[in-house]
């Protein structure tokens, strides 16, 4: 039985196998480089935007993209390419803190509510009620009852979306507390805590990934929407949302004021779409092919 | 020799789904109906059955990895169906147990040496750890390069030698081996079981052996204790249960057996006996004896009322109307 006596010879931590795969992801990569691109122009923002984003120019006003103004002026001849890059900084501001809240919330209620079964049926039922609204509709209520401001818009987006994270950590929970090796660590002595930190959250790692890089998209989707109705950032801020709610107005004379925040907005949406596509695919375990 | 576990009369009992508010609560699911049993110190006591007879949850119960509906569990002489926290934790130390699926007995995220000293730093015996690792490793057969491997790089057997260390690393006195070679390739599971029997010499343990198949018990057990439908129906020593099947039902298990030549089948009552038709629900149990439904030699009796586990003083103990009737 020498072959039983031999295992192989891969070191490697399980992690490093999925790198590896999606590196060679072709969509996961262009979607690395979409959301990539706009990151790094909300990072730069204060250093690479030309002009000040609300600096009124009456007589720019309307100019069409040219070699002063990349992205062209809008109706107060402020720079679009100013306005876009600024609006992105907020989109990703937004986007980063609603998936952190999730990432805390949509965690610790899942995680409870399928560790501890005798609290599921609460949480859930609240979770399904809050499920049930129409998310733009519901954030649109929580900013009406907390008012306009970037903060609140994040906090609305947070409660919006935390129970479809709290569901998908919850069912990962339930399938993972019945595992062998937890039941291992319950005749070892381990309590609740250890259980939970050791053995349940990090295998339910994957999953909760590929729904937040999801969620990050759905979030800088719906604050687009949010503003664009009027109830996100106020104007002056500029926002992907509101430069277009303004240039809905000129749509025929100056469709650039609306097309370009639209493509900055398709840009960062498909790329997230593909970055979690490709996570997916290497990460959830329903989808692996056994090498 | 005095009993290092004892079982009397315990049951499990899951509640069935509830129809919801609109339905009667429907009859719990008996998935363990009443056990008594004592497993002495050192000895193997096999534990057979077919699938969903709830042997499994029987080991489980033992080792208070799932909590009794009822009865009374003894550990070394004490009761232990109701212990809660630290005194639950100390007892632990003493009862571990061994899984079936090697895949799924070992967190895919920790190393060997993790997964093997989690017991040890639960119990606060940190300060030696990695060394009592590494015996522990050589013990069960496996190198010490194997320490800083993650699960995924190891084959079916290695992984249920992990498996056998992480239980016996607290050295417990009594592990249940639950079904633990039925996943593995026949060419392996004769070397875990060996090293199950090695160990058990050298570090004194006590095991309850479960598995559906009477060969590998055959050659751990001591004694043999056979569970139908939530219940244990006869238990006795090895040789006088194999050699001398009271319970109809044991009969037919051992007439199942397959041989390994067909000229053997002719010989003995063996086609008699062969099992017929399918284990009943544990949710509505037959009346009366609840193997009746399958039994060859029914009679009225058997409809009416259960019969007890009655025995000589040999320890062979059966629970059947007809074992006078038909032996």
């Amino acid at each position: 039985m020498a072959a039983e006596d031999d295992f192989l010879e891969v070191r490697q931590p399980p992690w490093r196998a999925a790198t590896r795969r999606l590196l060679h992801h072709r969509l996961f990569l262009l979607g690395l480089i979409l959301f990539g691109m706009v990151a790094i122009v909300a990072i730069l923002a204060p250093w690479i935007a030309p002009q000040d984003p609300n600096k009124l120019a009456m007589r720019f006003k309307f100019r069409p993209p040219d070699r002063d103004f990349l992205f062209g002026t809008d109706n107060f001849g402020r720079s679009l390419w100013s306005r876009v890059i600024w609006g992105a900084r907020l989109s990703m501001l937004i986007g980063s803190s609603v998936v952190l809240i999730n990432a805390v919330c949509g965690t610790a209620i899942g995680a409870a509510a399928g560790y501890f079964r005798q609290i599921d049926n609460v949480l859930m039922r609240v979770n399904d009620a809050l499920m049930a609204f129409p998310a733009v509709l519901l954030a649109i209520a929580v900013t009406a009852v907390l008012g306009p401001s970037v903060n609140d818009v994040i906090i609305a987006l947070g409660i919006v979306y935390t129970p479809r994270t709290a569901r998908i950590v919850r069912s990962s929970v339930i399938v993972l507390r019945e595992m062998d090796y937890v039941q291992a660590a319950v005749a070892a002595g381990a309590g609740h805590w250890r259980i939970l930190r050791r053995h349940i959250l990090p295998n339910a790692l994957a999953p909760l990934i590929v729904q937040l890089s999801f969620l990050f998209a759905y979030a800088v989707l719906t604050e687009a929407t949010l503003s664009f109705l009027g109830v996100g950032a106020v104007p002056p801020t500029p926002t992907w949302g509101n430069i277009m709610a303004e240039g809905r107005q000129y749509m025929i004379d100056a469709p650039w004021i609306i097309a370009i925040p639209g493509l900055a907005l398709m840009m960062t949406v498909l790329g997230l779409n593909l970055l979690g596509d490709g996570l997916r695919d290497v990460l959830d375990p329903r989808l692996r092919v056994q090498s | 020799m005095t009993p290092l576990v004892e079982a009397v009369d315990i049951t499990k009992h899951y509640d069935a789904r509830h129809g919801g508010m609109f339905r009667a609560p429907a009859p719990p699911l008996r998935a363990v109906d009443g056990v008594s049993l004592s497993i002495m110190e050192g000895e193997t006591l096999g534990l057979v059955g077919e699938s969903g007879c709830g042997k499994s949850t029987l080991g489980r119960l033992l080792i208070r990895l799932l909590p009794v509906t009822g009865g009374t569990i003894r550990f070394a002489g004490t009761d232990i169906s109701g212990l809660e926290g630290k005194a639950l934790r100390a007892v632990r130390r003493s009862m571990q147990i061994v899984f079936q699926d090697p895949y799924g007995a070992l967190n895919p995220r920790m190393t060997v040496e993790d997964i093997v000293m989690e017991p040890l730093v639960i119990h606060g015996a940190a300060r030696d750890a990695a060394a009592r690792v590494a015996e522990m490793l050589s013990l069960v057969g496996l190198p010490a390069r194997a320490r800083d491997r993650f699960p995924h790089e190891f084959s079916g057997g290695q992984r249920q030698r992990i498996g056998i260390a992480r239980a016996l690393v607290l050295r417990p006195k009594f592990v249940v081996c639950d079904e633990p070679v039925s996943a593995l390739d026949v060419s392996v599971q004769a070397q875990i079981v060996n090293l199950l029997r090695d160990l058990q010499g050298e570090l004194g343990l006590t095991y309850l052996f479960i598995a559906h198949d009477l060969g590998v018990v055959k050659h751990i057990s001591d004694r043999v204790a056979v569970m139908y439908l939530g219940k244990v129906v006869e238990i006795a020593g090895k040789a006088s249960l194999y050699q001398a099947p009271r319970h109809p039902y044991t009969r037919g298990l051992i007439a199942s057996v397959p041989v390994t030549h067909p000229a053997q089948r002719r010989r003995g009552a063996g086609e008699r006996h062969r099992l017929e038709g399918d284990i009943p629900s544990a949710l509505n149990l037959p009346s009366g004896c609840r193997f009746h439904t399958r039994c060859p030699f029914v009679i009225d009796l058997c409809r009416q009322q259960e019969p007890v586990m009655t025995g000589g003083a040999d320890g062979h103990l059966v629970a059947c109307h007809r074992a006078q009737a038909i032996g």
